[in-house]
């Protein structure tokens, strides 16, 4: 598994991402409260080097930014974003580009991440036009084909079309695509979520082979627990724009620590009842990005919630080796 | 692992040819716009006299099956004795060439600020957005009359001045189309491999709007020789002897109740070539604008 | 089971002429839902779970259509029911919610004119304007809609995704029908408010004692909330019986592929198996067995085509291999 000692692969320090609504003119007419989305807000996270962070939430809490900011596919508001001790943020258009061999990206929608118009080949054999080092066509076409047999299919589909190809195939050609630039870290944005159930195991089957292959580290964004928890070493719990929870997963699963991390695990539909933690429904709907809560975000839906959590935002607490929570109710449990 | 999917072997292309062939109206005004552009090709050869040669003797000649109309000139004659189907068929040539030309260049500019705009957004997208706006406030008419007064006639200048104007149509729907694209996770999948902006927009997001903006290009080379004939028709356009349609509707207008053809047949051959551009294009954006089709 | 079913299908066959040929969309399905009880049906994408249940209702859109099979609801067929009739039982005695509650609430019109529409268009409350309009006051409360006096005043898009679900609930129950059909109510919804409507459902149907038919890709879903599921696969029934019974030990080699490949939260150490393949064209369905192709357990006999075979305690499977 990881090794602490050595400094981590992807490190956030205080991210944070706003969208301003306004356009133009109603910058000045509007106000920027309740025009600004806060999708992220003071994330700090860490990915050892051959790791598998889970990251998991519900609609709206900041999880699919998180994954673009990481690649800085979106530039945050504040805050930095280290890969491998490199400020990505301070880097130039070029040396950023020739970063990008290095890291890449999965997205949820197999029939949106790949182009239309552009045969399967083109679409794999760009990463090695890029990056590989590919200089003839020929030695190309061998490696693409080399890469597509490697993800499940058969070298035949490179002349062929997404059209072609059912949602499966196409997340195979996804994943050939990010694999052709030669990465180390992956983002794999919701996987397999658009999948049939019966497709989503074998999905999730290749991306743990071709970590073990690859020597991968995944960045694993999803809004189901279990997929999350069979995939990941660890798990970082997100609530509207901040992380309230980060541990390994096994200890996420079986001592929860977050009441929000409990009433996720809690509402997962289960196979048998008897599985199943006791009820601890939620009630109420996900607040508004564009006017979260003051103090602890989750106040207004928590179960447990005191006067403390509407106005101080509580701070991550070391509960264990590797496991942090935020929340009020472990204020004083601070080891 | 498993064997593909069995899904439809054609392409999305292939099937909007099929479905285009399955169109007849479609298809017949297709072959009309064929053979329009062959006459504009081929002129010199086909017409069986000079296009500006009159015979006064001939002066309002009737067409071949009236009385005193003779078969070497079917059509009859104008009133300085030219032959009209000679000056139909030249005619043919100067609106089908100033509709291509304004098309491939309003589309070609258009296209590529449309892209710019919609991929960058931000102050060039404003700046471009705010003249569309401005330009498209003008009736199309009276700018054209308009620039065409300061710059004079003369075919270069029509279309230099219908480009001018031209170029904001399809700006605004490759922008538009840009904006959905650009949303699009593949172009995302681009700039996450470190592609150029050159290449998302040529090589990614160009390809997914050419369909459309070939629609759009065919809509408006309608719109376009009708322009042409308008200004023609008003004396700013092609300048006599030259023959175009414009000027020929104005050549019979005096005449129009003892020759009619001088002026309705040229008239018809307007009818004609727009009426099967538009139903062409009709039939294309059917065939291939996946949002129409099942 | 003694009793008359409340839904009874037999040997249906709904098909899609389509450019590649007819697509035999549903093939051959037949299920029973009593008065009362909870029906899960479980598919994948292609599985023909939806299209069954667009049949019963006369919802399948032209061209395609009912090619053969019987549907029976309280004893009656209804499958060749005229247009009328069939409207008067929809939304009256069998109602259903959609997946996408935001494109099947009319976006134009208030909750309260949705659900005043159906009220009156089947005639269930006596009085005027101002009963109507207490009915439905009622209804979103009983869905569980805080403040629902001012929140029958505004449009579908003013309601969050869980919020609108329980709105097409309210709608759909306000006829006090005996039979509700769920499709896929909570795919669209996070897992928090997922577990909030699967919550109303079960508690309407405590309350009100109709019949119940939950279409899910989700065995969670089905599991805690179904008395009987049936697991369909390529327009096919391949397995029913009872919920409890077909989680614990699945007979058809599909069923057991589905519950193999799904990440268990009691159990994450347990490695997932995934089913092979992919899953079939309906425009060319395999001959015999449509799961052949991906079955581990194939062999010869599973190229004729299989039937739904009983296998006594309420149980049935669609194999050559499983014996009575």
């Amino acid at each position: 598994m990881t090794d602490i000692a050595s400094p981590p692969l992807l490190r956030l320090v205080g991210v944070a991402k706003r969208y301003d609504l306004r356009r133009g003119l109603r910058r000045l007419l509007q106000p920027a409260e309740g025009n600004t989305v806060h999708a992220l807000d003071g994330v700090d996270l860490e990915i050892a080097r051959g790791e598998t962070l889970g990251v998991i939430g519900e609609s709206g809490c900041g999880k699919t930014t998180l994954g673009r900011v990481a690649l800085r596919l979106q530039e945050p508001s504040a805050g930095r974003v280290e890969f491998d001790g490199i400020d990505i943020g301070s880097l130039d258009a070029r040396r950023l580009r020739a970063l990008r061999k290095r890291m890449q990206i999965v997205f949820q929608d197999p029939y949106a991440s790949l182009n239309p118009r552009r045969s399967v080949g083109q679409i794999v054999g760009r990463g090695l036009a890029l990056h590989g080092g590919a200089t003839t066509s020929a030695e190309r076409h061998a490696r693409v084909a080399a890469l597509l047999e490697r993800v499940g299919l058969p070298r035949a589909a490179m002349a062929r079309f997404p059209h072609q190809f059912s949602g499966g195939q196409r997340q195979r050609v996804a994943i050939a695509r990010a694999l052709a630039a030669g990465p180390d870290f992956l983002v794999c944005d919701e996987p397999v979520s658009a999948l049939d159930v019966s497709i989503q195991a074998q999905i999730l089957a290749l991306l743990g082979e071709l970590k073990r292959d690859f020597g991968l580290t995944y960045l694993f964004i999803s809004h189901d627990l279990s997929v999350v928890a069979h995939v990941s070493d660890r798990v970082a719990v997100m609530y509207l724009g901040r992380v309230v929870e980060t541990g390994p997963s096994r200890r996420i699963l079986s001592a929860p620590a977050h009441p929000y991390t409990r009433a996720l695990l809690a509402a997962v539909p289960r196979l048998d009842a008897r599985d199943a933690p006791p009820r601890q429904r939620l009630t109420g709907d996900l607040p508004s990005p564009l006017r979260p809560p003051p103090g602890c975000r989750f106040h207004t839906r928590c179960p447990e919630a005191r006067e403390i959590c509407r106005r101080v935002s509580p701070a991550p607490i070391q509960l264990a080796q590797g496991h942090a929570v935020a929340c009020h109710l472990y204020s004083g449990a601070a080891p | 692992m498993s064997a593909l999917a069995a899904a439809a072997p054609e392409t999305r292309f292939a099937a909007g040819l099929h479905a285009l062939r399955a169109n007849r109206a479609a298809m017949l005004s297709l072959l009309i716009v064929a053979g329009f552009a062959v006459l504009a090709l081929l002129a010199p050869w086909i017409a069986p006299h000079d296009p500006t040669e009159g015979d006064l003797l001939r002066r309002l000649q009737p067409p071949a099956w009236m009385e005193g109309g003779e078969a070497a000139y079917p059509l009859g004659c104008d009133a300085l004795g030219r032959d009209i189907l000679s000056r139909l068929i030249h005619g043919t040539r100067v609106s089908m060439s100033i509709g291509v030309a304004v098309v491939l260049a309003a589309t070609a500019i258009g296209a590529l600020l449309g892209l710019l705009a919609g991929y960058l957004r931000g102050g060039f997208d404003v700046a471009i957005s705010r003249v569309v706006d401005v330009l498209l406030g003008f009736p199309y008419l009276i700018f054209a009359i308009g620039l065409m007064a300061v710059m004079g006639p003369g075919l270069a200048n029509i279309v230099l001045v219908l480009v001018i104007k031209e170029w904001v149509m399809p700006c605004r729907v490759v922008r538009a189309e840009t904006l959905a694209a650009r949303e699009m996770d593949y172009v995302e999948a681009a700039r996450a491999l470190g592609e150029t902006t050159a290449h998302i927009l040529f090589r990614e997001i160009l390809p997914n709007i050419l369909s459309t903006l070939l629609v759009v290009a065919t809509f408006r080379m309608a719109a376009i020789i009708i322009i042409e004939a308008s200004l023609s028709f008003l004396g700013l356009g092609v300048q006599p002897p030259a023959a175009s349609w414009g000027s020929m509707i104005a050549d019979g207008r005096q005449f129009m109740l003892d020759a009619w053809w001088v002026s309705t047949l040229p008239g018809l051959a307007i009818l004609a070539l727009v009426l099967a551009i538009n139903i062409a294009s009709q039939g294309m954006r059917d065939a291939f604008d996946p949002g129409l089709r099942a | 089971m003694s009793a008359a079913p409340l839904l009874s299908i037999r040997g249906l066959r709904t098909v899609f002429p389509t450019r590649q040929g007819l697509v035999r969309a549903v093939d051959g399905v037949d299920l029973d839902v009593a008065a009362g009880e909870c029906l899960g049906v479980v598919g994948e994408s292609g599985s023909g779970k939806s299209v069954t249940f667009q049949s019963v209702l006369g919802l399948v859109r032209p061209p395609g259509r009912i090619e053969a099979g019987e549907i029976r609801f309280d004893g009656r067929d209804i499958a060749g029911l005229p247009a009328d009739a069939l409207r008067a039982l929809r939304g009256g005695d069998i109602a259903m919610t959609m997946q996408d509650a935001l494109t099947a609430l009319n976006p134009a019109f208030t909750v309260e004119t949705q659900i005043v529409e159906t009220l009156r268009a089947h005639r269930r409350v006596q009085g005027g304007a101002r009963a109507l309009r207490a009915t439905a006051v009622e209804l979103l409360a009983r869905v569980g809609i805080p403040d629902p006096e001012s929140r029958l005043g505004q449009y579908p898009h003013q309601f969050s995704g869980g919020m609108r679900q329980r709105v097409m609930i309210a709608i759909a129950i306000a006829c006090r029908p005996r039979l509700l059909i769920a499709d896929e109510p909570t795919t669209a919804l996070d897992v928090t408010i997922q577990a909030q409507v699967l919550d109303l459902l079960a508690a309407m149907r405590a309350e009100s004692g109709m019949g119940m038919v939950l279409i899910s890709h989700d065995l969670g879903v089905v599991a805690s909330h179904c008395d009987r599921v049936a697991v369909m696969y390529g327009g096919q029934v391949v397995e029913s019986g009872p919920t409890r019974a077909v989680i614990d030990a699945p007979r058809h080699p599909y069923t057991r592929g589905l519950l193999r490949s799904r990440p268990d939260l009691a159990h994450p150490e347990r490695p997932i198996v995934p089913i092979g393949g992919q899953i079939p064209d309906p425009a060319a369905p395999p001959p015999g067995c449509r799961f052949r192709p991906r079955c581990p357990e194939a062999g010869p006999g599973c190229d004729a085509p299989v039937a739904l075979r009983d296998l006594g305690a309420g149980r049935a499977a669609r194999c050559v291999r499983v014996a009575a």
